[in-house]
Parts: C-alpha cells; sequence; structure tokens
C-alpha cells in the first residue's frame, strides 16, 4: 500500500503495487503561508513520509482539542456547567478548562448536529481533529520506525467536527481547506482504514502543489 | 404628640418602601429579594440584568428528560412572583436601547418589549454577537470561532453597516472605556491591547501586552 497526495487537486490517491485502489478527496493547507491570527495557515509539506500510527489526538493549542473525542460529559445545570471524565475518574469544569459556557456548548451542539437539540451532548464530539488522527513522520535514516532524531509531523489526516456532523446526520460532507492538515472525509477515512493503508511503516508522499495526479 | 408619632410612624414606613431590596441569584434558579426567596422554574440560570425594580434572568427550564427550554425571567422587587418567557433560540443577554428593554439572542436575533410580551425586532445581528454601547447605534462584537477549521476570527462592527473591524478575542468581552472601544487582539501568540474610534472604527492606538488586564480600562495608551 502507498499514499499519495496530491494538494493542488485536492486529491488523495491509495495505490497497491502501482494498481490504483481508490480516489479520495482531500483538502490540505494553502500553497503559500496564509494569515489566520490565530495560526496562520501553511502549505502541506511535500516530501516522502511514513505513517507512524492512528490515534486519539488532544491539544492545548486549540480550545476545543482540550479534550479528546468521546470523552464522557456530565450535566452540571445547577452549576452552570458541563463536566468530563479525566484520565483519573475525576471529572473536570469545561466551563473553567475550556472557558465555554454551558449554554454556549449546548448552542454549538445545536448548530452542529441538529437546530432541535435541547441538551448537551453526552460525549465530547468537539475535537478539531476528529475522533483520530493518523500521523507521518520523515524517514530520516531510512528504517521505517520513528527514532533517532524523527519526529512525528505536526500535520496530520483527520477529519472536523463539522464533517463529523454532517456525516452522522446524512448530509453532504463538505471539506475546507486546513492549516496544513489533510481533511479527510468520515467515510474515506474508514474506507481507507479498512484497506489497512494507515498502518505504520505504509509510505505516503506528499506532491508538490503544482503536480498532477495522471492514471 | 400623637400627631407627631403618627407623622413619624408613617414617614417611617414609607422610606422603608422606597429602600432597595437587595436582590442576588444562584445558578441553580433560586433568587433572593432582600429576605425573601424565590425558586424559579428555571434549573438553570447564566445571565442576571438588574434593573431599578426587578431583575431579568435568563437561563432554561429543564423538563424530566433532560430537555432545556430557553427562558426568560422577571422579578419585581415589589412582587416575588416571577414572570416567565420561553424562546426558541438560546438566549444570550439583555441591553438598553433608547431606553427600552430589549433581548439578544445566540443566532443575533433582538426582541423588543411591547404590550407585555417580547416582539422580535427585523434588525438582526450576527451570530455569538455581545453588545458593547448602544448610545450613538448598536456597536456589538463576536468572538473568534471556537473551532480550529474554518479560519477566520472574531470582530466588532456597528448594526447599522457603518464600520466592521478583525479582532481575534474569546474570553475578554470588549470594553467601551472613555468613550473608545477597547480591545484584546491575540495575533499568533502576542497579546494587544487595542484602542478604537467607535465612531468609524479606525485604529487609534495599540500596545503589546504581557497578559490581559482584569479591567480594560486600567491600561493608559500613553
Amino acid at each position: 500500500m502507498e499514499l499519495h497526495f496530491y494538494p493542488g487537486q485536492n486529491l488523495l490517491i491509495l495505490k497497491n503495487k502501482k494498481k490504483l485502489i481508490g480516489r479520495y478527496e482531500a483538502w490540505g493547507g494553502p500553497a503559500s503561508m496564509g494569515s489566520d491570527a490565530r495560526m496562520a495557515e501553511e502549505p502541506t509539506w511535500p516530501g516522502s513520509y511514513i505513517i507512524d500510527k492512528t490515534h486519539s489526538y488532544h491539544t492545548t493549542t486549540w480550545p476545543m482539542s482540550k479534550i479528546k473525542w468521546g470523552t464522557r460529559l456530565k450535566d452540571m445545570p445547577g452549576k452552570n456547567d458541563v463536566w468530563y471524565e479525566l484520565s483519573s475518574g475525576k471529572w473536570g469544569s469545561i466551563a473553567k478548562d475550556i472557558k465555554i459556557q454551558r449554554h454556549e456548548l449546548i448552542n454549538v451542539y445545536k448548530r452542529l448536529y441538529d437546530p432541535k437539540i435541547t441538551k448537551p451532548p453526552t460525549q465530547w464530539i468537539f475535537n478539531d481533529f476528529g475522533p483520530v488522527a493518523i500521523r507521518w513522520f520523515k524517514d530520516i535514516n531510512g528504517n521505517k520506525k520513528l527514532d533517532g532524531h524523527e519526529r512525528l509531523s505536526g500535520q496530520m489526516f483527520h477529519t472536523t467536527p463539522d464533517n463529523e456532523a454532517q456525516h452522522r446526520t446524512g448530509n453532504t460532507v463538505k471539506l475546507v481547506p486546513s492549516h496544513g492538515c489533510i481533511h479527510l472525509k468520515p467515510i474515506d477515512r474508514d474506507v481507507i482504514t479498512s484497506y489497512g493503508a494507515f498502518k505504520p511503516k505504509t509510505p505516503f508522499i506528499v506532491h508538490k502543489y503544482d503536480e498532477r495526479f495522471v492514471k | 404628640m400623637k400627631k407627631l408619632i403618627i407623622l413619624f410612624l408613617l414617614l417611617l414606613t414609607s422610606v422603608e418602601a422606597c429602600a432597595q431590596k437587595e436582590i442576588s441569584w444562584k445558578t441553580n434558579g433560586r433568587v433572593n429579594i432582600g429576605s425573601h426567596t424565590v425558586k424559579l422554574k428555571m434549573q438553570n440560570v447564566y445571565y442576571g440584568y438588574k434593573v431599578n425594580n426587578g431583575v431579568y434572568l435568563i437561563g432554561f427550564e429543564i423538563d424530566k428528560k433532560g430537555n432545556n427550554k430557553p427562558t426568560l425571567a422577571w422579578l419585581s422587587r415589589s412582587d416575588t412572583t416571577p414572570e416567565y418567557w420561553s424562546f426558541n433560540n438560546i438566549l444570550q443577554e439583555i441591553f438598553m436601547l433608547n431606553g427600552q428593554i430589549h433581548l439578544l439572542d445566540m443566532n443575533g436575533g433582538i426582541h423588543k418589549f411591547e404590550s407585555e410580551s417580547w416582539i422580535k425586532s427585523p434588525l438582526k445581528l450576527k451570530d455569538n454577537s455581545r453588545i458593547i454601547d448602544t448610545e450613538k447605534t448598536i456597536l456589538a462584537c463576536y468572538p473568534s470561532p471556537l473551532f480550529k477549521s474554518p479560519s477566520g476570527i472574531g470582530g466588532c462592527y456597528t448594526a447599522n453597516g457603518q464600520w466592521e473591524i478583525k479582532v481575534n478575542w474569546n474570553d475578554t468581552l470588549p470594553k467601551i472605556c472613555k468613550g473608545h472601544l477597547i480591545v484584546v487582539d491575540q495575533i499568533n501568540k502576542t497579546l494587544w491591547l487595542k484602542k478604537y474610534s467607535k465612531d468609524n472604527g479606525e485604529l487609534l492606538s495599540s500596545k503589546e501586552i504581557r497578559k490581559i488586564p482584569k479591567d480594560l480600562c486600567s491600561i493608559d495608551f500613553v
């Protein structure tokens, strides 16, 4: 299995021994640096990489990504809060830790899933990186293992909360440009995973923005 | 003498009647008006707006299945029986415009209190807007998106469309200080305190700050 991303065509290609297995819509970053004041968008850097792992990602860089996708929530209306389960089994406060009030959380849930929603979700479904992120690295020593001075790229394959909601509610999934990661449709992430193409050691090539895939 | 005592008692009673009863509320819907406690039918209260004769409280009435109905309550200082109104959209805040009470919902809808009911105004603000000033026109700000994608930041604008600026703010609500709009704008990881003209949105002054001050009006730009 081999993955090829053509950012200029918003196209991800899956090959097996040069045979085309599938083509999928996928959106990377812009061709040149962007101007988002929160974090400037960057190109998805062309190069040859190796897939390392698939995991549930969280980061303090983005507020909604501080909590892992699927984390259990507990509604606390009397305290004007929603609590989230910590890895210790205790509960943390979303109002305090994420600085989102209960009514704002219900409003986000309504906007994403259904205007008729009248309660907070029971699980955290707002992580910017979706349920899982697929990570890659530059294999400097060519042994297909993440070792030595090699590091996981900060760019990764993932879905978005908007696209997950569109997928789960049966609406058209509309991809948008990323800050440098590669946005996938939830269904395509599952299909590519079922082919085993996101397993560790899979070669992954990000082509230049002006390169075009020719069958 | 008797007449004097009666007059004194009458004066005392009227002074007591005029005294403002202290109002406080809890997020669980319990309200104290002077020594009197009222339990609202709302199980969640997240916003309150005091006026001379009472308080408006915004929250949710929650049924046994856990459904939250956006609700506004009015409690008068003189009559502790609450009045309620329910809405489809989640409510944001109360504000005064041209001397009249208005209500803003999270979808930018404005409701005006007329003839004992809330009438939706044709004027609509942007989603998630917060009212900053209403002196000449409505000056509102909306925060940067909670999500990473799509790209974009928050802003401030006048409801009459006169001007709009883009600013990256989240938790610290912009404020009017000495007649100017003061905003904390985070550009990449640097915090900037910016002063804008509220007449035309022109940037008048800015300075880099290390941390967000407790009171935006406490910072001297000179």
